[in-house]
């Protein structure tokens, strides 16, 4: 019987070895084409960031230029203040994506490991600020912002003093800042649930053994559990950061005065086009795709080397996040 | 007894207000930015809506919004439906896709660590204004193009040309490249989730389907689908969230998007028929989302538990 197996085994493989090969090639061929598909745009980016302008209209010059230039990227600096849109994007997309992590992890700590009346609209809610599109709640926000009157508190104060004035947050970076702090900054509620998943996996013994040694709630939390979470920290901390700093939305539509890259970016092209229209001096430099992809390889350098730094944790931490089962 | 009873109580209480500390924050942000704005937008659909010196000023009009925007704007719906195929089409591709994608990417092979790199790519590029200058490039000159100017779009298709292949059969090819390029770059987190997923399938599943003498695709259908529902379902919930954040991408983004902003903070000001647009938006995207909950969220949460 067992001989038997094994003979039909290898007779199977038999058949099956020639087609392995078909598939190992035609898996090779799928996976370049589609890896050549993804890297496109970025060797585009690369191709032409660097290629004098000339090259790019010359049709004897295909991917690699003939010689190299840093001349795109300096007519991008003379263009963008490149100093003052990283800071703009540091206080208005960075500040505000690592208080998000911090702050996510709690709220998610929160609603995985304690029993307390409402949880489950709590969660219900979480739910509700990640399928409910921006644009929904954008207009009321925007007076929101514009009159910011917290809980009514700041209005009830400024009665007492007799001033109406509320603050106007529009155009600073509180808009951005001020919501993360209280976990409902952008996709804070995907990074919400994340963490919820991550922490109902742990074990709860950790939890019960800490506080059995007399471990406050919260000393439990950040001397226990935050080492614990090390890895799903940093896959949060990743999308985070991608997506504030790539967040277009936000900054055109309640800060608009101060250019984040992605602003400045979208910006880029227009101001470009009117340096040239306005006689600044600058009508022989020819407006080209390479002053672009100069600013675009500029908005997303920092990033990609980030993930290259991070990337090992990164995929560590999304396998053991529970989102996919444990 | 009685003293251990009133210790187990009183830890519960404990438990309770340490839970209310850990979640208060997210209520106070919850209340603030998002539930006040979201109810104030519900009673802006039944009114006209301007912005006045104190804030918003409303005068109640009732239906009129909506009853406008379905009986009378010809081009609301027209928008409607194409975000709506948009979001079907997209949701349909990424699952599939994705799910292809992640079952080679786990199997062993020469340079899998560096295709895993690669694919996130996409999620880098996609959520930036990045996406939108590159990818119209890549959009209207084809990815078949080179990094020159007029070299661009004609190589692949010149070869095509000049190997006599008609006409309407390179542009049907062309247009299929391009939307490659637009659909890949949807599917950067479904993939990583599938990944993640496939890898927590034990292997002696796959062993004792193998020796009772299944074949890869019964293995497939019977082993692997089964058992990343789940993340099925998820994938599918983030495709059908992600289609309508496409805001920015310029040409094309979501076009039901760019409309609602245009008619609240464009030129129109009308706010309050700006929000019955995003509210009528918003309505047909919780059915899909239930549609899929019911079809297969439930089952899946069943498979889990």
């Amino acid at each position: 019987m067992k001989k038997e197996t094994k003979e039909t085994l290898t007779h199977r493989l038999k058949v099956v070895k020639p087609f392995r090969f078909v598939w190992a090639v035609a898996r090779q061929l799928f996976m370049l084409g589609l890896a050549y598909v993804v890297l496109y745009p970025v060797l585009y980016m690369v191709s032409n960031a660097f290629k004098p302008v000339e090259q790019y209209y010359d049709p004897s010059v295909i991917w690699l230029p003939k010689s190299l230039t840093l001349e795109n990227f300096k007519i991008v600096l003379l263009i963008m203040d490149v100093g003052k849109m990283l800071w703009n994007t540091f206080i208005i997309e960075l500040l505000p994506a690592l208080i998000s992590t911090v702050v996510c992890m709690m709220v998610g700590y929160g609603l995985a490991r304690f029993d307390f009346k409402g949880k489950k609209l709590v969660s219900a809610g979480v739910i509700l600020t990640i399928i409910v599109p921006q644009q929904v709640i954008s207009t009321s926000l925007y007076t929101s912002y514009r009159y910011f009157d917290f809980l009514g508190i700041i209005g009830f104060l400024h009665k007492l003093t007799d001033v109406i004035n509320t603050p106007n947050l529009i155009g600073t970076a509180w808009v951005t800042i001020l919501p993360s702090l209280l976990g409902v900054g952008l996709k804070s509620g995907i990074f919400i649930f994340i963490y919820r998943q991550f922490f109902t996996g742990l074990p709860k013994e950790l939890q019960e053994a800490a506080a059995i040694d007399g471990c406050s709630a919260f000393g439990t939390f950040t001397r226990i559990i935050v080492p614990t979470a090390k890895n799903i920290v940093i896959s949060v901390l990743l999308l985070s950061v991608v997506w504030n700093w790539n967040d277009y939305y936000t900054p055109a539509m309640f800060i608009r005065v101060k250019d984040t890259i992605a602003t400045a970016l979208a910006g880029f092209q227009n101001k470009l086009e009117n340096l040239h229209n306005m006689g600044t001096g600058m009508e022989n430099i020819q407006t080209a795709n390479t002053q672009i992809q100069a600013a675009c390889l500029i908005a997303i350098v920092p990033l990609i080397i980030l993930y290259l730094f991070l990337q090992k944790r990164f995929s560590e931490g999304i396998e053991n996040s529970g989102l996919t089962g444990m | 007894m009685a003293g251990k009873q009133k210790k187990s109580s009183k830890l519960i209480r404990r438990q309770q207000r340490a839970g209310y500390l850990f979640v208060l924050p997210w209520v106070i942000g919850f209340i603030i930015f998002f539930l006040q704005p979201f109810l104030e937008s519900i009673w802006y659909t039944l009114n006209d809506v301007t912005m006045g010196t104190g804030g918003m000023e409303t005068k109640f009009v009732g239906l009129y919004n909506f009853r406008y925007l379905v009986l009378e704007d010809s081009k609301f719906l027209m928008n409607l439906w194409t975000v709506t195929a948009d979001m079907l089409t997209q949701v349909a591709v990424c699952t599939i896709l994705s799910l292809f994608i992640a079952v080679v990417l786990v199997q062993n092979f020469r340079g899998r660590t560096v295709y895993r790199a690669i694919f996130f790519l996409p999620i880098i590029m996609t959520s930036g204004v990045v996406y939108s200058m590159v990818g119209s490039v890549v959009g209207s000159l084809g990815l078949s193009g080179t990094g020159n100017a007029y070299m661009n779009g004609s190589s692949i298709a010149d070869l095509m040309i000049r190997g006599g292949v008609s006409q309407e059969v390179i542009i049907l090819i062309m247009g299929a490249v391009d939307s490659i390029y637009a659909m890949i770059t949807n599917c950067g987190v479904p993939i990583l989730l599938y990944i993640s997923g496939l890898q927590k399938i034990p292997e002696s599943a796959y062993e004792a389907a193998r020796i009772e003498g299944a074949g890869s695709w019964d293995i497939f259908w019977k082993i692997t689908v089964p058992k990343i529902s789940p993340i099925i379902f998820l994938n599918i919930v983030y495709s059908i969230v992600d289609s309508c954040t496409a805001y920015g991408r310029s040409a094309d983004g979501n076009v039901m998007m760019k409309a609602i902003q245009d008619m609240g903070f464009g030129q129109t000001m009308k706010f309050g028929m700006s929000s019955a647009m995003a509210w009528l938006y918003f309505i047909v995207i919780a059915f899909f989302l239930l549609l899929a909950w019911l079809l297969l969220g439930r089952k899946a949460n069943k498979i889990e538990n």
